[in-house]
C-alpha cells in the first residue's frame, strides 16, 4: 500500500509528538524516583543523628546519675532532668523514622524498652541514694546499670549500620537512576532531533515539487487555453442568462468580432441570421428545456451572421454543465464551419435534381429516404409523400414479392450494376397504369448505413423502338427467305429453258437468234448471282458472330492454293501472318473477297503481284493486301464498301459491288475497321484491323 | 398398279415448282437415272404415297422444302421419326440457303441437303452428282 507524503508527514510529526511525551513522562518519573531516594537518604542520616542523640542522651543520664550517687548533690541530678524528655522524644521519633522498616520495629520496641528500663534504674539508684550511699553502691555494683547501658549501646549500633547500609545502598541506587536517565534522555532527544531533521527534509522536497508542478501546471493551463482559442472548431459557452459567456479565438475570427465585443453583450441568439434566429426562437423554450433534460443536443444547423453581415452555414452541437446539485451551469458548444458540406450537398442535389432519370434512394428495409423531382414527373407522385413509404409501391402488383427478394440480396453483395439484365422491367405509376423502366442500381456506403441509389430511366419509347426494330427485322428476314427461294426459281427456269433451247434446238436457230438467247442466260445468271451476294450479305450481318481462335496464315494460305492454281500468272508474297480470335468462316470470307479483289484487278497486268501483311500493336493487330493493279481514285474511297457500289465499268472488271460491303460488314461485326489506300493504275491497298483480346 | 409398277418406283421426287422438276426429271433422265420416278406435287401426297401399303419404298427421296398444305421438313420429320422408313436416303434439294432450314434438316437426320444453282450447268452438274451417288454408288439397308 502507498502511503501519501502528506500522510508520512502527519505520521513523522505525530511520532515525535509521542516521543516527546514520552521523555517528558521519563523525565517526570525518573526526577520523582530521585526525589525519593534523596528523601530516604535524608530520613536514613536523620536516623542516625537521632540514634546518636539517645546515645548522647543515655550517656547523659549515666553521668548524672553517678555524679548524684557521689556527690549526693541534687545539682547533678538536673542533667538527668533535663535528658529524660529529650530521650523519650528522640526514641518517639526514631519509633516514626523506622516504622516502614520491619526489620528494624522490634530492634526500635527493644531500645524504648531499654531506655525506660535504664530510666527506672537510674531512678531506682537515685532513689537508693537517698536512703544511703551504700543502698546505691550495692545497686550498682549488681552492674545492671552497666548492663543495660551496653544492650542500648548495642542496639543502637544494630540501628546505626542497618542506617548506614541504607544509605549507601540509596546512594548507589540514585547513582544508577542519574545515569540511565542521561542516556536515555540523550537518545529520545537524539531522536526526536532525527525526525524533525527527516520531516524538514521531506517537506522541503515535497514543497519543491510541488512548486515545480504548479509552473507546469501554469504551462499546460496556458497550452490548453490555445487549444481552446486556435481550435479548428468554433467554441462557444452559454450561461443560464443565456449571453454568451466563454468564445474561442477561431469563431471570433470567423465571425469578425473582438472578444469584449461578444462577452456577457450578445446572445446566442444575436449570432444567427434572421431566417435561422426566427426558428430558433420559435423553439427555444421547448428545447432549451429539453436540452437541460438531456445534457446534450447534436447537429443543429444554423445560419451565422458576421459582423460584416455575410452569412455561413455551421453545425452545432453542444453539452450542458451542471453544478453539484444538478443545476445547470452552463453550455459547452461546439460550432463546425458547414459550407463545404453544404456546398456539396447542394452539388449533390443539383446532379439529383438536373438528372434525366428518377432517382431514388432507399434504405435497407426498402424506405424512400429521397426522390428528386423527376421521379414526380415520371410516378405521378407527390416528393414529400414518397418519403418512408416502401420502394415496392413503384413496382406492379405481380412483382413486388420478387422484388422484396432481390432487394435484400442486392444488399447482401451490393455492387453497381443494371438491375435484371436482360428483362424488361416494369413499373407502377400512382395512376396504377405500368411503363417500361431500365433501372440502374448503386450501392452508397453513409457512415455504417448503407443506401442504394436506384436510377430509374421510362425507356416505354425505347421498347417500343426496339420492338419495332425486331418486327421489321423479322419482316426482312421473311422475306430474304422468299427472295432466296421464289425468285431463285424463276431465274433457274429462265435459265434452264433457255439452256435446254441452245442445246436440243440449236440447229434450228438462226445466229441472230442465238445472241439474243446467250444474252438473256447470261443476264439470268448475273442476276442470280446478285441474288446470292445480298442473301450471303444480309446472313452474314444476322448471323451469330462466334469467337474462335483464328490461324489467320494457314487460312490465307489455304485461299491462295486455291486461287493460285487458276492464276499462275500471278506473284504472291507472303509475310508471318499472327493468329486472332474471330468467327472462322466470316473471316475466310473476308480474306477470300479482298485476294479474289486483287487477282481481279491485277489480273490484266504485266506482271502481278499480291503481297500479304500484318502488323501488331497491344491493341489492334493489322493485315493488308496489296495488289499491282488497276487502282483506284481516292475520291471515290467513301463509295468504295458500299453495297452495289462500283468504281469500275462492267465490262472492264466483273462484279456485283457485294464483295467488299461484305468484308465491310463482317469486320464491323468483329469491331474492327477496314480502309483502302490506292492510286489509279498503280495498285490499292486494302488493310482490316481487328482488336486484340 | 400392278406388282411390276410397284418395283420400279427408285425415286421420289416431291416438288411444286413444275420447271424445277422438269430440269430436274430431264437432267436426271439424260443419265437414265429417271426411268423409275415418281414426281409428287407436295408434302401430304408424298406422305400418302409413302403411307399406302400398296407403294414401294422408293431408294430416295428428293425432297423441296417449301411447298404448299405440308412442308418439305415435316415430311422429313415424318419420315426420320418412323422406325422403318427412316433408313430411306433423303435429299432436300432447295432454293434456300437459310441456315436455320440447313440446320433444322440437318437435326432431322436429313441425308444430304443440295441447294439448286441458278447457273443451269451447275444444277445439271449438282442433280447428276447427286443421282449417281445415291442410286449407284450408296447401299442402302432397305434394298440389299
Amino acid at each position: 500500500m502507498q502511503i501519501h507524503t502528506k500522510d508520512r508527514i502527519t505520521i513523522g510529526f505525530l511520532f515525535a509528538f509521542l516521543l516527546l511525551i514520552l521523555l517528558g513522562l521519563f523525565s517526570y518519573f525518573s526526577i520523582r524516583q530521585l526525589v525519593e531516594v534523596t528523601n530516604k537518604r535524608v530520613m536514613a542520616t536523620a536516623l542516625q543523628q537521632t540514634s546518636e542523640q539517645i546515645l548522647k542522651e543515655v550517656v547523659d543520664i549515666e553521668t548524672a546519675q553517678r555524679g548524684y550517687v557521689l556527690t549526693f548533690d541534687a545539682q547533678y541530678l538536673q542533667p538527668y532532668q533535663d535528658a529524660l524528655r529529650p530521650l523519650r522524644e528522640q526514641v518517639a521519633l526514631l519509633e516514626t523514622q523506622l516504622q516502614n522498616s520491619p526489620k528494624m520495629v522490634s530492634k526500635v520496641k527493644r531500645l524504648s524498652a531499654l531506655t525506660e528500663e535504664r530510666i527506672k534504674y537510674t531512678e531506682r539508684v537515685i532513689g537508693a541514694r537517698i536512703q544511703s550511699f551504700e543502698d546505691a553502691r550495692l545497686l550498682i555494683a549488681t552492674g545492671k546499670g552497666k548492663e543495660i547501658t551496653d544492650s542500648i549501646r548495642y542496639t543502637i549500633k544494630g540501628i546505626q549500620h542497618y542506617s548506614d547500609t541504607e544509605i549507601k545502598y540509596l546512594q548507589n541506587l540514585s547513582d544508577r537512576r542519574l545515569a540511565t536517565m542521561q542516556y536515555t534522555l540523550t537518545a529520545m532527544a537524539f531522536s526526536v532531533v532525527s525526525i524533525i531533521v527527516i520531516l524538514f527534509y521531506t517537506i522541503n522536497t515535497q514543497l519543491k515539487f510541488r512548486i515545480h508542478t504548479e509552473a507546469k501546471l501554469r504551462e499546460k493551463i496556458v497550452e490548453v487555453q490555445e487549444l481552446y482559442d486556435e481550435a479548428p472548431c468554433g467554441y462557444l459557452s452559454v450561461k443560464q442568462d443565456i449571453y454568451l459567456s466563454a468564445i474561442n479565438q477561431t469563431l471570433l475570427n470567423w465571425m469578425g468580432y473582438q472578444r469584449d465585443e461578444v462577452i456577457g453583450k450578445l446572445k446566442f441568439e444575436d449570432l444567427l441570421t434572421p431566417l435561422s434566429r426566427k426558428s430558433f426562437l420559435e423553439s427555444f423554450e421547448k428545447d432549451f428545456e429539453k436540452y437541460k433534460r438531456d445534457g446534450v443536443v447534436n447537429g443543429l444547423e444554423f445560419n451565422f451572421l458576421r459582423k460584416d453581415g455575410s452569412e455561413f452555414p455551421v453545425i452545432i452541437n453542444s453539452m450542458a454543465v451542471f453544478d453539484s446539485q444538478g443545476q445547470f451551469l452552463q453550455s459547452r458548444t461546439t460550432v463546425f464551419d458547414n459550407t463545404e458540406r453544404v456546398k456539396s450537398e447542394t452539388k449533390f442535389r443539383s446532379v439529383l435534381e438536373s438528372s434525366p432519370d428518377a432517382m431514388l434512394i432507399v434504405g435497407q428495409q426498402g424506405e424512400i429516404q429521397l426522390a428528386n423531382h423527376q421521379t414526380e414527373k415520371i410516378f405521378g407522385y407527390n416528393r414529400a409523400s414518397l418519403i418512408g413509404r416502401s420502394v415496392e409501391i413503384l413496382v406492379p402488383k405481380e412483382l413486388q414479392s420478387a422484388h422484396i427478394e432481390h432487394r435484400n440480396s442486392f444488399f447482401n453483395s451490393p455492387q453497381r450494376r443494371a438491375m435484371g439484365e436482360g428483362i424488361n422491367l416494369m413499373a407502377l405509376r400512382a395512376n396504377g397504369s405500368s411503363f417500361a423502366v431500365e433501372i440502374s442500381l448503386s450501392p452508397l456506403k453513409l457512415d455504417d448505413e448503407l443506401l442504394v441509389i436506384a436510377a430509374i430511366r421510362d425507356v416505354t419509347a425505347n421498347r417500343e423502338a426496339n420492338e419495332k426494330i425486331m418486327n421489321l427485322n423479322k419482316e426482312l428476314e421473311s422475306f430474304t427467305y422468299s427472295v432466296s427461294h421464289d425468285l431463285r426459281a424463276p431465274l433457274r427456269s429462265i435459265n434452264g429453258y433457255g439452256q435446254i433451247l441452245k442445246e436440243d434446238f440449236a440447229s434450228e436457230l438462226s445466229q441472230e437468234a442465238l445472241l439474243p438467247l446467250d444474252s438473256i442466260i447470261r443476264n439470268a445468271n448475273k442476276m442470280g448471282t446478285l441474288i446470292d451476294d445480298l442473301l450471303e450479305f444480309s446472313r452474314m450481318s444476322r448471323r451469330e458472330v462466334l469467337q474462335d481462335k483464328v490461324n489467320v496464315q494457314a487460312m490465307v494460305d489455304n485461299v491462295i492454293e486455291e486461287r493460285a492454281s487458276e492464276n499462275t500468272k500471278i506473284e504472291f508474297k507472303c509475310t508471318k501472318l499472327d493468329a486472332t480470335i474471330g468467327d472462322n468462316n466470316m473471316l475466310r470470307q473476308v480474306w477470300f473477297n479482298l485476294i479474289d479483289n486483287a487477282i481481279k484487278y491485277s489480273g490484266k497486268q504485266e506482271n502481278p503481284m499480291i503481297e500479304i501483311g500484318c502488323t501488331s500493336d497491344p491493341s489492334w493487330v493489322t493485315y493488308y493486301v496489296r495488289d499491282n493493279g488497276a487502282g483506284f481514285d481516292m475520291k471515290y474511297a467513301g463509295k468504295l464498301f458500299g453495297v452495289f457500289q462500283r468504281l469500275h465499268k462492267m465490262h472492264d472488271y466483273e462484279g456485283t459491288g457485294v464483295g467488299l460491303a461484305l468484308v465491310k460488314r463482317i469486320i464491323d461485326r468483329h469491331n474492327g475497321k477496314v480502309w483502302a489506300e490506292a492510286e489509279v493504275n498503280k495498285g490499292a491497298t486494302f488493310y482490316f484491323k481487328l482488336p486484340q483480346s | 398398279m400392278n406388282e411390276l409398277e410397284k418395283q420400279k418406283v427408285e425415286i421420289l421426287l416431291v416438288e411444286d415448282n413444275p420447271d424445277d422438276a422438269a430440269l430436274t426429271i430431264r437432267t436426271l433422265k439424260k443419265h437414265n437415272l429417271a426411268n423409275n420416278l415418281r414426281h409428287l406435287e407436295d408434302g401430304q401426297e408424298a406422305l400418302d404415297f409413302l403411307y399406302d401399303e400398296i407403294n414401294p419404298i422408293p431408294r430416295l427421296i428428293l425432297l423441296d422444302l417449301k411447298m404448299p398444305r405440308v412442308d418439305g421438313i415435316e415430311v422429313l420429320r415424318k419420315i426420320k421419326s418412323d422406325p422403318v422408313k427412316r433408313t430411306i436416303p433423303v435429299v432436300i434439294l432447295t432454293s434456300s440457303r437459310e441456315d436455320r432450314d440447313i440446320v433444322e434438316s440437318y437435326n432431322l437426320g436429313v441425308n444430304a441437303y443440295v441447294v439448286k444453282p441458278v447457273e443451269f450447268d451447275q444444277f445439271v452438274k449438282a442433280v447428276t452428282d447427286m443421282g449417281l451417288f445415291w442410286l449407284i454408288l450408296n447401299q442402302s439397308p432397305l434394298h440389299r
